[in-house]
C-alpha cells in the first residue's frame, strides 16, 4: 500500500500550523526515518496515517483508501490494516502479554483457536512465549516494546507505524528492537518510524524525511540524522 | 457469533477483573431500587387503604311502606355508577339497632312494632359518582328518604385523586434518581477503563465491539442488584405487613404475595433495562470522543 500525501495542510485551532503544503509518497516495502525537532510535526503526520487527524486541506491516500471521505465502518477496517507501535508501548495493564495480543485478533473475529495459534506464532517470534501469562508491569522495558511490536504485527499489517519506538530504551536494546523492525521490512511491510534517536539513523541508514515548522524540509533516500538549521 | 462470545466473555471479565468496582456498582445499585421498590409498595398501600375506605362509603335509601322490595332493588342496581347493593329487611335493621345499643338494646321493647323502615344500601364504584346516585335515588318513587355522608365522600374523592397523582410521581421521581445514580455510577467504570477503549479504537474495533462488553455487565450488574433488592424487599415487607396488621387492623394493606411477586418481577425487568440503556448512553459517549478526529 502506498501512502500518498499531496498538499496535505493541517492547523490546529485558529492559527496553529502542524503541516504545511506536506507532499510525498512511500512506497511498498519502503522503511522511512521521520525526524524533526520537537513540534515539527511528526506526530501529527503518523496521525494523518493512523485516521487520528483529519487534514485541514489536501489528500491521503493510503492503497485504495481515501482518509478524508471513509465511513466510521472503512475506517476501522483500514486501522486494521495498520500496525502501531506507540511511545509509551500503550499495554492494557489489567491484560496478560498473551492477552493483548489476543484481543487484537478477537476484534477481527478470528475463533479462539486461531486466536491462540496466530498469537502463540508471534510471542514466539520476539522471543516472549515464556512470559505470556504475565502482566505488562511484570515486563522490562525492552520486553514491553517487544510485546508492543508483536501487537503491531500479528494481524500482518500492510504498514507500521512507530512512534518513538526506542525513546525509554538503552542502547543495546533500542538496537535489537530496531534489528527486530528491519526483519519485519524485509518480509515487505512498510515502516514509517518517527524517532529523535540520532544513533540509530545514522548507524541504519534508510530514507529520511525531515519536517521542520510543518513542511518537509529533506527528504533523503540514504540520508542520516542533521536537522536542518532553519 | 464469535464476536458475541468474546463480549460476554470481557463482560465477565469487566465484571471479575475489578471486583471493587463491581461490588460499588452491585451495592449503589440495590439501593437505588431497594428505594424504587419500597417507594412502589408504600404508594400501592397507601393508595390500597384509600380505595378501601372508598368503597366503605355507602348510601343508604329508606324504602317507603308497602314498596315492592325485589323491583326497588332491580331499579336501584341498574342505576349508573352503582357497584353493588344490599337489601336490610325491617328484622335485619332491628337487629343491627340492637348491636349498636349494647347493653340498652332492652330498650327497644318500649317501642312496640318495629317501626324501622326497610333500605337498601347502596356502594358505588367511585365516590366521585355518589352525588349523581343519590340524586337519582331521590327522584324514585320507592325511596322515601337518602342519607350519605355527603362532604366526606367528595374529600375522600379528592384525596383518592390526589393520591394517584401522588403515587406516580413518586415512582416517577424514584426511577429518574435511579436512572441518573446508576448512569453516574457506569459512567465511572467506563472512565476506568478510557485506555483500553481508546486503545481499541485506535486498532480498529468498530463502536459496537468495543461498547458491548460495557452494556452487557451493566445489564447483568442492574439485573443481578434488582433481583438481591427485590428478595430482601419482598421478605422483609411480608414480615413488616404482618406486623402492621397487628397494630393496625382496621387498615387494608396489601398482603397478597402475588402482589410482591409481580412487583419483583417489574423490578428485576426494569431495573436490567434500566441498567442497559444507562450503559449504554455512559460508554456512548467515550467511545465517540475516542473515534472522533482532531
Amino acid at each position: 500500500m502506498d501512502i500518498k500525501f499531496t498538499h496535505v495542510s493541517k492547523v490546529f485551532g485558529k492559527d496553529t500550523i502542524a503541516l504545511e503544503d506536506v507532499t510525498t509518497t512511500i512506497k511498498t516495502g519502503e522503511f522511512v526515518y521521520l525526524i524533526g525537532a520537537t513540534g515539527s510535526g511528526k506526530s501529527t503526520f503518523m496521525k494523518t496515517i493512523s485516521c487520528e487527524v483529519l487534514p485541514t486541506s489536501g489528500r491521503v491516500m493510503v492503497g485504495n483508501y481515501d482518509l478524508a471521505r471513509m465511513s466510521s465502518n472503512e475506517t476501522a477496517m483500514y486501522k486494521r490494516s495498520l500496525g502501531i507501535i506507540f511511545q509509551d508501548f500503550a499495554l492494557l495493564p489489567q491484560l496478560t502479554a498473551f492477552e493483548n495480543i489476543a484481543f487484537i485478533l478477537e476484534i477481527l473475529g478470528l475463533s479462539p483457536h486461531d486466536v491462540r495459534y496466530h498469537a502463540g506464532e508471534v510471542l514466539h517470534e520476539v522471543g516472549l512465549w515464556s512470559k505470556k501469562d504475565l502482566l505488562p508491569s511484570f515486563l522490562s522495558g525492552g520486553e514491553q516494546q517487544r510485546l508492543a511490536i508483536a501487537r503491531a504485527i500479528v494481524t500482518e499489517p500492510d504498514v507500521i507505524l512507530a512512534d518513538e519506538p526506542t525513546a525509554s530504551l538503552d542502547p543495546r536494546t533500542a538496537g535489537a528492537i530496531m534489528d527486530l523492525l528491519f526483519d519485519i521490512n524485509a518480509a515487505g511491510t512498510t515502516i514509517i518510524v518517527s524517532t529523535h534517536n540520532m544513533q540509530i539513523v545514522n548507524e541504519f541508514r534508510h530514507r529520511v524525511i525531515e519536517l521542520s515548522h510543518g513542511r518537509i524540509q529533506r527528504d533523503d533516500p540514504n540520508g542520516g540524522y542533521s536537522l536542518c538549521k532553519n | 457469533m464469535q464476536k458475541l462470545r468474546y463480549a460476554f466473555r470481557d463482560a465477565t471479565r469487566l465484571l471479575t477483573r475489578q471486583w471493587g468496582m463491581t461490588i460499588f456498582t452491585l451495592l449503589t445499585s440495590f439501593c437505588v431500587f431497594a428505594i424504587v421498590g419500597a417507594t412502589w409498595l408504600f404508594a400501592s398501600n397507601v393508595k390500597n387503604i384509600f380505595d378501601s375506605m372508598e368503597e366503605g362509603v355507602s348510601v343508604q335509601a329508606y324504602l317507603k311502606n308497602g314498596v315492592n322490595l325485589a323491583v326497588a332493588r332491580t331499579r336501584v342496581e341498574n342505576l349508573p355508577g352503582v357497584s353493588h347493593v344490599n337489601l336490610v329487611s325491617k328484622a335485619d335493621a332491628l337487629e343491627r339497632l340492637r348491636s349498636r345499643l349494647g347493653d340498652q338494646s332492652e330498650a327497644i321493647t318500649l317501642v312496640g312494632d318495629n317501626p324501622l323502615p326497610e333500605s337498601i344500601e347502596v356502594y358505588a364504584t367511585d365516590s366521585e359518582l355518589v352525588p349523581s346516585i343519590v340524586e337519582k335515588l331521590r327522584s324514585m318513587n320507592e325511596v322515601d328518604d337518602v342519607i350519605y355522608a355527603g362532604d366526606l365522600v367528595k374529600r375522600l374523592a379528592r384525596v383518592s385523586k390526589f393520591l394517584d397523582t401522588l403515587s406516580l410521581s413518586m415512582i416517577v421521581m424514584a426511577l429518574v434518581a435511579c436512572s441518573l445514580i446508576l448512569f453516574n455510577t457506569i459512567r465511572l467504570t467506563a472512565y476506568s477503563h478510557t485506555n483500553e477503549i481508546n486503545m481499541m479504537v485506535r486498532v480498529g474495533a468498530t463502536s459496537g465491539y468495543v461498547i458491548a462488553p460495557f452494556v452487557i455487565s451493566g445489564a447483568i450488574l442492574g439485573g443481578l442488584s434488582a433481583i438481591i433488592a427485590s428478595v430482601a424487599l419482598s421478605l422483609s415487607y411480608l414480615n413488616l405487613i404482618n406486623i402492621l396488621k397487628a397494630f393496625m387492623p382496621f387498615f387494608a394493606f396489601i398482603d397478597s404475595s402475588q402482589f410482591v411477586v409481580e412487583l419483583s418481577w417489574k423490578l428485576i425487568l426494569g431495573g436490567t433495562l434500566v441498567s442497559f440503556f444507562a450503559s449504554l448512553i455512559a460508554v456512548c459517549d467515550f467511545v465517540y470522543k475516542a473515534n472522533k478526529r482532531q
